[in-house]
């Protein structure tokens, strides 16, 4: 029985069967899909160079606001490109559905949630720091770009709320495939919204303290808010009250995570998926 | 003559084909709509709530801007309507799964049938309706006039932008012809660029850096350039117009095209002789 249970779990335990699963994912990247990936980093190391253009446009017209200044915004920016794929998690549970490939995920001898997050983590966080995060971090001084946090304390306690915003993403996107479930065949229309959606309320691309300051309160106040914004003004030392931006977060987790656990499981029992 | 009335009557067509699949899957239809309308908000709400912040951001007032959000729409939009169908904007997939050889059996010329395949003028409206909305609205807030004059270049100069874009996301789709697998996707990427970085206005940012967004990464001109144009054009008229500044999106939409039309021809003549490994025994799919 023992036998068989370590051969069905890959390496014999939960956590081994996960490393193997990201391992893997992560080798997948050179199986010939690389020339689209170093594309997407291309656009956003566009995106990232533009952003910091135009921070250092409003600067020298002295526009930005009081409380924020030139360098907590392009360390801001630069921290949001290199950890796009930890504050904008997109798994692989919507795009499996149309793919026909969620049954497989289902047929393996872990959880399925355990099973979109470990190809998560392999198939976009590691490459991701490996060809995005790590040229990026190096290159940022060049641009006149501190990569460094605040202060210690800071760097701590936005690690923490780095962990509390990746729970937070992976709810929302159990969340999103159960939309992406209940939509049948609009499984594109549900990571569009979701990409849209992301962009504008998480604040990863553009921060809130830019916004009119009642919108950009209530922006951070959401549970996308707490996913981008929430690490982000804690590492560049922007967040006034860093603990309660912690506890924001918590109680989203928890609650996020209550509703995702409930919902998907739910719409499980209407999956369809007629894959391609 | 002969290919300009095929490619008529091919639109036809698929405008016929795009209204069936509407009446046939209306419930689908308005989740797409949904979809596009929250899509194309949220696209324009960012840099719009930035410039609600600043008087004069990137040298543009905060209606200019809205006029801007509007013209950039507009070219998703028609990018929509025409292209965005049997993914004849997303070329890299037709190029690199084989599915060219289902367009070269058509007893139609290649460019007609790429032309007119991505027609969608039910499905894809919802944004360019959107978007000439919000181009309308920015105009009038802007204080543009709106006369035949002003509509005119308008068209033309967003006849340039999407050529631009097609251009590009042609020239990078290029590379499916050599790495079919690796490239497959790549079409994607190009129009990420656009869709992403258009939005951005440029007017404050350092000579080379601008020109590096005006050029070589031609996102500046799918939005923000000719944008500026047609406020001057709206605000002092005519000569604006006769600027030299005003020829630069034609011309830059021209060349792209050359380069994109003289790449994909160089690619097809590699298709024509190693064929695609979607058929062979090692294929990819």
């Amino acid at each position: 029985m023992k036998q068989v249970k370590t051969i069905l779990s890959g390496c014999g335990s939960l956590s081994r069967a996960v490393c193997s699963t990201t391992l893997i994912c992560s080798k997948q990247i050179f199986d010939g899909g690389f020339l689209c990936i170093a594309g997407g980093y291309i656009v956003q190391i566009v995106q990232f160079i533009m952003l910091t253009f135009i921070w250092k446009t409003l600067a020298s017209t002295n526009a930005l606001p009081a409380n924020v200044s030139l360098d907590q915004l392009m360390t801001y920016t630069l921290m949001s490109a290199v950890l796009h794929e930890e504050l904008n998690i997109i798994s692989p549970a919507t795009s499996s559905l149309w793919e026909g490939s969620v049954i497989g995920r289902f047929l393996r001898p872990m959880a399925i949630e355990a099973s979109f997050i470990s190809e998560t983590i392999g198939r976009f966080w590691v490459p991701n720091f490996l060809f995005l995060g790590i040229p990026l971090l190096l290159f940022a001084p060049v641009l006149s770009v501190s990569p460094l946090p605040a202060s210690f304390r800071m760097g701590i306690l936005s690690l923490i709320s780095l962990l509390l915003a990746i729970c937070i993403g992976f709810a929302i996107d159990l969340l999103f495939a159960s939309m992406a479930m209940n939509l049948k065949n609009g499984c594109f229309a549900a990571l569009a919204v979701r990409e849209a959606v992301y962009s504008l309320l998480s604040g990863e691309m553009i921060p809130f303290s830019l916004f009119p300051k009642k919108l950009g309160m209530l922006f951070s106040l959401l549970p996308l808010g707490s996913v981008a914004h929430g690490p982000l003004t804690i590492y560049t030392g922007t967040a006034h009250f860093p603990y309660r931006v912690l506890a924001l977060q918590f109680f989203w987790t928890v609650s996020l995570w209550a509703l995702a656990i409930y919902v998907f499981n739910k719409s499980k029992e209407r999956m369809i998926s007629f894959g391609g | 003559m002969d290919n300009f009335k095929i490619l008529i009557r091919l639109y036809r067509q698929y405008a016929k084909m795009d209204l069936l699949w509407f009446l046939r899957d209306t419930r689908y239809f308005f989740i797409q709509l949904v979809s596009d309308v929250v899509s194309g908000g949220c696209t324009i709400a960012g840099v719009c709530l930035l410039s609600a912040n600043f008087k004069n951001f990137s040298g543009m007032t905060q209606n200019e801007i809205l006029f801007m959000m509007g013209y950039a729409l507009f070219i998703d939009g028609i990018f929509m309507v025409f292209f965005m169908g049997n993914n004849t904007g997303m070329v890299s997939r037709i190029i690199g799964r084989g599915q060219l050889d289902h367009i070269m059996i058509q007893p139609v010329p290649l460019w007609a049938e790429l032309l007119a395949q991505g027609f969608s003028p039910v499905s894809g409206s919802p944004i360019m309706i959107f978007g000439t909305g919000l181009t309308a609205y920015g105009a009038i807030r802007a204080g543009l006039p709106i006369n035949p004059f002003t509509i005119l270049l308008f068209l033309i100069y967003s006849i340039c932008s999407i050529v631009i874009v097609m251009s590009f996301i042609y020239l990078i789709s290029c590379s499916a012809f050599y790495a079919p697998a690796a490239a497959e996707e790549i079409a994607g990427v190009g129009k990420e660029l656009f869709s992403s970085l258009k939005t951005y206005p440029l007017g404050n940012m350092k000579g080379f850096q601008k020109h590096i967004f005006l050029s070589l990464i031609p996102v500046g001109l799918c939005a923000w350039f000719p944008s500026t144009l047609l406020i001057k054009a709206g605000k002092y008229g005519l000569e604006a117009i006769l600027a030299p500044k005003a020829f630069y999106l034609p011309l830059a939409a021209a060349i792209f095209s050359l380069i994109a039309i003289t790449t994909f021809k160089k690619g097809m003549k590699y298709y024509e002789t190693y064929g695609s490994p979607r058929y062979s025994g090692f294929g990819h799919r």
